[in-house]
């Protein structure tokens, strides 16, 4: 499902290239788009697309998206069970498409995928980018949204700070692809998170082996992950800053494009001050 | 046939605003709402009322299963079948399980032990269901609908060779694994209890239950789909190389007989409609939690359950659709009659108490259906022998 845009049609209508890669026997879909360094971009559980935001990101690095494992038409190995799976899968996927190094930026689900290959190994990885990354379970939650619970209108209300950015998606009638897709987005979101919900709680913890440089990033206002978890991703990992986007919710790259690009473009393009030691802030 | 007397044990206590306030009995529902002080005496009653229905001459009782709501209050059918069993210690009347949750538990030879242990004690009388759980269940112990049905073939596998193979022998499986698998006691039926297979009308479960000849029990549905359900045991029996017979389909269903049709109408409609559109209300998100069932037995179900879940039904629908039966006595054993002759069980489960149905009303129930409805119904259709496992 493609997001809608703030302003309408302001970003070039390149197309993506698409492929299919190899990845130890799982064919994976890989949507590329773009020039320069290479950019590896996991989407939400809303699934892969291109919103404002990307392609702007896209004038700057060569961005690889692949869609999930589960996800629209892509298969499932019976295997793959947990975001730690998926971050295997990733991790293979680097090599698969003849890439040495890569930038890892990934929203929501796919913030919670790159936490964990990051914890994992980051021979492969230059920088990290978390955007209302999900992947932690924090004390006292009490009232947090439960994505299973509720109905698509909420969810997608839920999704935005600018209520009219929600009625735009709401009024888009959804094509039989886009409802296929959609159950098999959740089926596979509700797989991998229905509990610990949304979560691996061996994670956090683990966060302090991540050794690149890494920015959080996060929309002022989003509703579905809470600032709370923004600032337990800053504190866990060495050396990681957090960057709030105003007057924005849970998806920096559909709500403000402009600020998206230019946050993230301008911390995997900042030259490094120092090396990441240990203990860092 | 086989007559069961059944109550959900239903809370029937809700606030004045339940309507507005709230979007469901199950899950969310606060259980500051639930007293136990009344809790206590309806328990006491639910419980007496049973075996009144024992006494009566019921064939068996029936428990079950469901958690965090006001629907029913039976999280653990076995402390119920437990009471039952030395309640009707001496008697014949059979207590059904309908059933153990099997995803739910951790540990499944748990369930191996305490039905053995209630077969033994009531002499093997007991019947063993096995049910998921609905999708509303599992947010109540975090379990992943994602894993529902493997953990489910998985732990029945385990259980029934727990109850079959001499022990000790190891278990490795994907969700659970044991060195050593040895309960005592074992199970007084031989070789095992009955096993039935409660459902909704689940295309996976109804396969399942017919290769292995067990008793597939269907939960209030339209008598139309029920028909379809049982076409499907019969055709996968047949594939499976044996002929289901009645004693392989029951039907679950509430049956209210009053002295005339209006009269029954009269006293049963409140407590049907507060069980059909207040008790069992929930959001679709919650009925089917994504991975609860295959995308094709969903849509299934959905289509199915559409009238049940999907808006409030009026007497009239749920006697249009036989998802009720309510009635003279002459008006019920012509309606179970005719869905007898259509459906083809050899197992009724009578709803005999309902939604806010008091002490009375139930026990006239129980009463009229014993004096002019199961009689007449071993006439047309005599007690057939338990299904043999296949």
């Amino acid at each position: 499902m493609n997001a809608p845009t703030r302003d309408g049609a302001s970003a070039p209508a390149a197309t993506p290239d698409e492929r299919l890669v190899d990845v130890l026997g799982v064919q994976s879909r890989v949507s590329v788009l773009g020039d320069g360094p290479p950019l590896l971009y996991l989407h939400g559980a809303n699934g892969p697309g291109w919103p404002p935001g990307l392609r702007a990101l896209a004038e700057r690095f060569t961005v690889y998206q692949p869609e999930h494992p589960g996800f629209g038409t892509s298969e499932r190995p019976e295997h793959v069970e947990t975001a730690q799976d998926l971050a295997l899968h990733y991790l293979d996927l680097i090599p698969s498409l003849g890439l040495r190094t890569v930038c890892l930026v990934g929203q929501s689900l796919g913030g919670w995928i790159a936490a964990e290959m990051a914890t994992l190994c980051t021979h492969d990885l230059s920088r990290l980018v978390l955007m209302g990354a999900a992947g932690l379970l924090l004390p006292d939650e009490q009232g947090r949204v439960d994505l299973f619970a509720l109905n698509p209108e909420k969810v997608t209300r839920a999704l935005f700070y600018d209520q009219a950015l929600a009625e735009r998606a709401l009024a888009v009638t959804p094509t039989p692809e886009d409802i296929h897709a959609a159950v098999r987005n959740r089926a596979m979101t509700a797989r991998l998170g229905w509990s610990p919900y949304m979560a691996n709680t061996a994670l956090r913890t683990r966060l302090r082996r991540i050794r690149i440089p890494t920015l959080v990033v996060w929309g002022a206002q989003d509703a579905l992950m809470p600032r709370t978890h923004a600032e337990a991703y800053r504190d866990a990992i060495p050396g990681a800053s957090l960057e709030l986007i105003e007057a924005c919710g849970h998806l920096p790259a559909v709500e403000q494009p402009a600020a998206f690009a230019r946050v993230v473009g301008d911390f995997l393009s900042a030259p490094l001050a120092a090396p990441v030691t240990a203990g860092a802030r | 046939m086989q007559v069961f007397a059944f109550t959900l044990m239903p809370w029937p206590y809700l606030p004045e605003n339940y309507r507005e306030q709230y979007d469901s009995a199950w899950v969310t529902f606060p259980n500051s709402h639930f007293d136990p002080v009344k809790g206590h005496a309806l328990y006491t009653r639910y419980i007496d009322d049973l075996v009144y229905a024992a006494e009566a001459g019921f064939d068996g009782l029936g428990v079950n299963e469901h958690h965090q709501t006001a629907y029913g209050l039976m999280p653990s059918p076995n402390l119920m079948a437990g009471m039952l069993v030395q309640r009707t210690l001496g008697m014949t009347t059979r207590i059904a399980i309908l059933g153990n949750a099997l995803p739910l538990r951790d540990h499944p030879l748990r369930i191996a032990e305490e039905i053995a242990m209630l077969d033994v004690i009531s002499g093997g009388r007991i019947i063993s269901g096995f049910v998921r759980g609905i999708g509303a269940e599992y947010p109540t112990f975090g379990l992943n609908p994602a894993h529902s049905r493997e953990r489910f073939h998985e732990a029945h596998d385990l259980i029934v060779k727990a109850w079959t193979q001499p022990g000790p022998f190891p278990w490795v499986g994907k969700h659970y694994n044991f060195r050593y698998v040895n309960p005592w006691p074992r199970p007084f039926q031989q070789p095992h209890p009955p096993i039935w297979a409660p459902s909704q009308g689940s295309g996976e479960t109804i396969e399942w239950a017919a290769q292995h000849g067990y008793t597939y029990c269907q939960t209030y549905s339209p008598l139309a789909a029920i028909a379809g359900f049982f076409d499907q045991y019969r055709a996968v029996a047949r594939e499976s190389g044996y002929e289901a017979g009645p004693q392989h389909l029951a039907w679950s269903v509430p049956v209210y007989v009053g002295r005339t049709d209006e009269e029954a109408r009269e006293q049963a409609w409140p407590h049907l409609s507060l069980f059909v559109n207040d008790l069992l209300r929930m959001p679709p998100e919650m009925f089917l939690p994504p991975n609860y069932t295959s995308e094709a037995s969903m849509a299934k179900i959905a289509a199915a359950k559409k009238s049940i879940i999907g808006k409030r039904q009026t007497m009239e629908d749920m006697d249009a659709a036989a998802l009720a039966i309510v009635g003279s006595p002459e008006t019920v054993l012509r309606k179970i009659e005719a869905a007898h002759k259509i459906l083809g069980f050899g197992n009724l489960v009578c709803i005999f108490q309902f939604g806010s149905m008091p002490q009375d009303e139930a026990r006239a129930n129980i009463d009229r259906l014993n004096e002019y409805v199961l009689p007449r119904v071993r006439e047309f259709a005599p007690i057939t022998p338990e299904p043999a496992a296949v």
